[in-house]
């Protein structure tokens, strides 16, 4: 390993971090309180996707994700083969991005309601009784697994579907 | 996995006591190719590193268009933690795809 001492050799280490910053190809923005826009985002997940490529394994084009807010992609191989890159890349290309991009996008008022009103729709029809607009996700989560067992996924895809209902928690620093 | 199919991984939700996320593969109906098989699992982050605290739950079949599976993991009394899913999924080509689902805080 090489080791670099004194005045000369912290000049060698940010030499060596400026050549490997410009190396690099991340897509994350210097710190900024504006949020990214769609195409930076986009930007982000299509590094990290490139990342996984690098490492040698095929990803599918990228895709708006359930929740209409996130952008997603597959990898080509099984969890095993891909599990510490899949990680890495997502972690040093894109998470940031998109944990800035989701939060910038969480709905209020009117149309907070819109999608409250059709998570409700979407639990009911899944075939859950007795939710309502005062329930809590927990509320809702028991009430599935109460009344559903092990039939629940369905409604499971119901809060993924409108995750930016009950935003709280993702993404965490 | 088949280029018609496609596998989604839910975010981590909980009731408070247990750690829920389910996986999906979804295929286009009027394609040949279907899912046999789609598995989950649940991972808590014990930073920086992401640790299994399930096995894989799996759900097979001869051959659908809509598969999912949902695993669930006792989390009562653990506090707060970082979570998430991972999902994969197989076609009938025996093609797999695997992925990651987003993280989240959830408190138990």
């Amino acid at each position: 390993m090489l080791r670099a001492r004194g005045a000369a050799g912290a000049l060698l280490s940010l030499v060596l971090l400026t050549v490997l910053s410009s190396c690099g190809g991340t897509a994350e923005p210097a710190p900024s309180d504006k949020p990214p826009t769609l195409a930076e985002y986009r930007k982000a997940v299509e590094a990290g996707a490139a990342c996984v490529e690098d490492a040698g394994f095929q990803t599918t084009e990228i895709r708006e994700g359930a929740d209409g807010v996130t952008l997603e992609f597959n990898i080509i191989a099984s969890s095993d083969e891909i599990s510490g890159v899949a990680t890495a890349c997502y972690e040093k290309h894109t998470l940031a991005v998109e944990r800035a991009y989701f939060w910038s996008n969480i709905p209020t008022g009117a149309e907070r309601d819109r999608l409250h009103g059709k998570l409700l729709e979407c639990i009911e029809a899944a075939g859950v009784s007795g939710v309502s607009r005062a329930d809590s996700e927990q509320a809702l989560v028991k009430a599935m697994a109460d009344q559903l067992g092990d039939n629940m996924t369905e409604a499971l895809l119901c809060i993924d579907q409108f995750r930016t209902v009950f935003p709280e928690g993702m993404y965490p620093e | 996995m088949h280029s018609n199919c496609w596998l989604t991984v839910t975010t981590p939700t909980t009731d408070g006591t247990k750690v829920y996320s389910a996986s999906t593969v979804k295929c286009t109906t009027y394609m040949s190719t279907t899912a046999v098989l789609v598995a989950a699992k649940i991972q808590e982050q014990v930073l920086p590193v992401w640790v299994g605290r399930t096995g894989w739950v799996t759900n097979p079949s001869t051959g659908a268009t809509n598969l999912s599976v949902t695993q669930v993991f006792n989390c009562n009394g653990r506090g707060t933690d970082n979570w998430r899913g991972q999902g994969e999924g197989t076609t009938k080509d025996n093609g797999k795809t695997a992925r990651d689902g987003a993280s989240r805080s959830l408190t138990c």
